[in-house]
């Protein structure tokens, strides 16, 4: 079974914040808003689990991927309430983009607002952990949680990153995900240990 | 090189002057924002669209562009590689990478392969940044 200690819990937490806290500045200034985050909450599920934790809204949410790959991989997720796409729409496009258009390129300005967010987030990983990411063009599903998570098997365990933010003045609230397939697990604890001094432990 | 075109390219590009700015970026949310912008702030200017870099390498093969704002995690090749291969059709065109990608090993590679580097979200200011490489 994999663990990570608190020590290492609480180190992932951090550099996940601080990610999350460059992601929430490219999106604040995206959304001309202030956004407030979450403390980061780090667990390892099954996918099921991570499925039930996104919550069971009849409503579909919209959910941005990115995939990365690198010291370690998985996938960067960006989570919304479905029914406040167009309005998300209308605030990034709408002094830039006939409002005639806006429904017309909803599901690709939902993607570029993702796109804007995740990579913010996986840069500051990035210069964090001294790695480089590979990044794959970005997508969206629309559906509920499990579909969000893409077609991984249900009792398969992933590293479970959440963070909630909220937009202020719009009140527009959502999830930034990390969700890290295990066998990228002992890189990302060698990754942990050297930020926090610690030799490279053996399973 | 005729002494002609040599004595033309030595001449800097009027604040006037039409400007024909390819824009390529898979998302048409950001063409159509960065379109926006550049014609706010430059009305002369002719906006062009390419999806990819292999629609845009072929556009430039058909007709010269003075201007490229470059994505670069788009399918097919990357911003970088469409923008490498664009040099060599058009060496003397600026050609600005403008991404969300803001990894800082990413940047030193494109400023080290002569380019510029503009991270995302598209503003005005990158909209300025992207037109004083024409002197605009």
């Amino acid at each position: 079974m994999v663990q990570l200690d608190d020590e290492q819990i609480d180190a992932l937490s951090e550099i996940f914040n601080i990610g999350v806290g460059k992601a929430a500045a490219a999106m604040g200034h995206l959304m001309h808003d202030e956004v407030l985050l979450s403390v980061p909450h780090v667990s390892i599920l099954t996918v099921s689990e991570a499925a039930q934790q996104l919550g069971t809204a009849e409503k579909p949410m919209y959910g941005v991927r990115q995939p990365f790959r690198g010291v370690f991989s998985g996938d960067a997720l960006l989570i919304f309430p479905g029914h406040k796409s167009l309005e998300i729409v209308r605030i990034v496009a709408g002094q830039s983009v006939p409002g005639e258009d806006l429904s017309a390129i909803e599901q690709d300005a939902m993607t570029e607002v993702g796109n804007v967010m995740l990579n913010a987030c996986i840069a500051a990983l990035a210069d964090l952990l001294g790695n480089e990411f590979e990044l794959s063009p970005p997508s969206i599903d629309i559906g509920d949680s499990r579909t969000i998570l893409g077609t991984r098997i249900q009792n398969h365990l992933v590293v479970f990153l959440r963070i909630r933010f909220e937009l202020l003045s719009s009140q527009i609230e959502g999830f930034v995900v990390f969700v890290l397939n295990t066998t990228s697990l002992e890189s990302l604890r060698s990754a942990v240990n050297r930020l926090l001094d610690r030799p490279t432990e053996m399973d | 090189m005729s002494p002609e075109s040599d004595s033309l390219e030595a001449l800097p590009v009027p604040f006037t002057m039409s400007i024909r700015l390819l824009i390529v970026d898979d998302s048409r949310m950001s063409r159509l924002i960065l379109q926006g912008l550049a014609l706010q702030a430059h009305p002369q200017w002719t906006i062009l669209h390419a999806s990819s870099g292999e629609e845009a390498l072929q556009m430039v093969r058909e007709s010269p562009v003075d201007l490229v704002s470059m994505d670069f995690n788009m399918h097919g090749i990357n911003g970088l590689e469409a923008a490498l291969e664009l040099r060599k059709i058009l060496p003397d065109v600026p050609i600005a990478i403008l991404t969300a990608n803001v990894q800082s090993v990413l940047q030193e590679r494109i400023e080290e392969a002569g380019m510029v580097f503009i991270p995302k979200p598209i503003t005005a200011s990158a909209t300025a940044q992207l037109a004083a490489l024409v002197g605009a």
